[in-house]
């Protein structure tokens, strides 16, 4: 049966010759469980040719849009070659030596129009991000998360936002982003026991071996308990279990 | 109209633009492919947007020896496998399947052959992922063995193979479901 039912997928992608279909149409006459055969495939294929496609929302088109554009203007973009690097050095020279006379001047003046711009665009920056966090798709979560690296002081509500990604989103590509840009946060303690608490908690192993590292790192001896419980678990993936025992020599030695 | 391999060659001449044509005809096809291995519209949506930002990264990777479309397609596998390599199962905990009912509208479709395409569906979804693939690739994208073998790094004959093991299997569902 199987030869025969190769046949007929052959003759149905047209890839059977006209005289060993005959030759199976002869035979199908005689047998119907052939008939049956074929109609059953040539009904399959009839249903393959009528199923109908799903559209995907607009955003993709929109994102796409807006990568591309981002794309063509960085090609436009002029490059800096060796020929041209002093005369662009001489012109930077020249603009930052204005711009500071510049600044000079109006900084007395205009201080808290400054001042006032800087939180307005921190505000925006922070709310953007904020909102996009909660967005369902996770690369627009991810985006959210790598804005907090542009962000140049990020305030306790960011660190927290990251903090609570970082534990409780669905997406593991989105928990591995929040643990890279909480890692710069050296100096936090709620930063560090939430690193400490995620690694407890945490069953992917690629963010488990980032989470190893950043807390090796940040030399957080507390740590080492959650690192000799990996070591000790017979369950965990060997590469973690030595990404563990690394880390764990890396806190013994900086001890 | 320029072909999709003109256009490659138009666009590592600096012509980046014209990456939006090759968008407009694959985002419906590469979508419908990942929703076909992952039966998840979000995801699908996320992996399909992610092919075409590497579409745009690594254009200059692009060799003429593939047809643009298994380049395409191959770059799609590549970003599935890594996701799933990822998420180690198929059903990831935290996934929203597919809701196999969604169709797109059509009046033509009668009561019978919208019963009969979703029993497809059911049918399709009890395959392997990667029996659906290659039953995706050339019975709905109608792609040659040869392109299929470039993408997957399989001789053409065992693509042939594959195929027909997923054909005669797809029946066999579809029978039993028929009959259920």
């Amino acid at each position: 049966m199987t030869h025969l039912e190769n046949k007929i997928i052959d003759h149905l992608n047209g890839e059977l010759n006209a005289q060993e279909w005959e030759n199976i149409i002869s035979e199908s006459k005689k047998n119907p469980e052939t008939k049956i055969l074929i109609e059953q495939y040539k009904h399959l294929f009839d249903q393959i040719d009528n199923i109908n496609i799903v559209l995907p929302d607009n955003r993709l088109k929109d994102n796409f849009n807006h990568a591309l554009n981002t794309e063509i203007a960085e090609a436009k973009t002029p490059q800096i070659t060796k020929s041209n690097l002093f005369k662009y050095m001489s012109q930077a020279a020249i603009l930052i030596l204005l711009l500071a006379v510049g600044l000079l001047i109006g900084l007395n003046i205009k201080s808290n129009q400054i001042i006032n711009n800087y939180a307005d665009r921190f505000q925006h920056q922070q709310s953007d991000m904020l909102a996009l966090l909660q967005e369902e798709s996770s690369s627009e979560r991810i985006k959210a998360v790598n804005m907090s690296y542009g962000i140049e002081e990020p305030n306790k509500q960011i660190v927290n936002a990251l903090i609570q990604t970082l534990l409780n989103d669905k997406s593991d590509n989105v928990r591995l982003a929040s643990a890279e840009a909480l890692s710069k946060f050296k100096s936090n303690s709620n930063v560090r026991n939430a690193l400490i608490k995620s690694l407890e908690q945490e069953s992917d192993e690629a963010i488990q071996i980032a989470l190893i590292n950043i807390l090796a790192l940040m030399n957080e001896q507390r740590a080492l308990k959650s690192f000799e419980k990996i070591i000790a678990d017979d369950n965990a993936v060997n590469f973690v279990r030595d990404e563990a025992y690394s880390g764990k020599l890396k806190l013994i030695e900086t001890y | 109209m320029l072909t999709d391999e003109q256009i490659m060659l138009k666009v590592s001449e600096g012509d980046i633009g014209l990456l939006s044509t090759l968008f407009d005809r694959y985002n419906i096809k590469i979508f419908n492919y990942f929703l076909r291995c992952t039966y998840n519209k979000s995801l699908s949506q996320d992996l399909t947007q992610i092919v075409f930002e590497k579409l745009i990264k690594y254009r200059e990777s692009y060799k003429q020896d593939y047809t643009f479309q298994a380049w395409l397609y191959r770059v799609a596998g590549n970003i599935k496998n890594d996701h799933y390599r990822k998420e180690k199962s198929y059903k990831s905990r935290n996934h929203i399947y597919f809701d196999q009912t969604e169709q797109v509208y059509d009046p033509n479709n009668t009561i019978e052959k919208k019963e009969s395409i979703k029993l497809l569906h059911a049918a399709l979804k009890k395959l392997p992922a990667d029996q659906r693939e290659v039953i995706w690739m050339t019975k709905f994208e109608k792609m040659k063995y040869a392109d299929v073998a470039k993408i997957l790094e399989l001789s053409e004959s065992a693509i042939k193979v594959k195929v027909h093991r997923a054909i005669k299997r797809l029946r066999t569902e579809y029978i039993q479901l028929e009959k259920s």
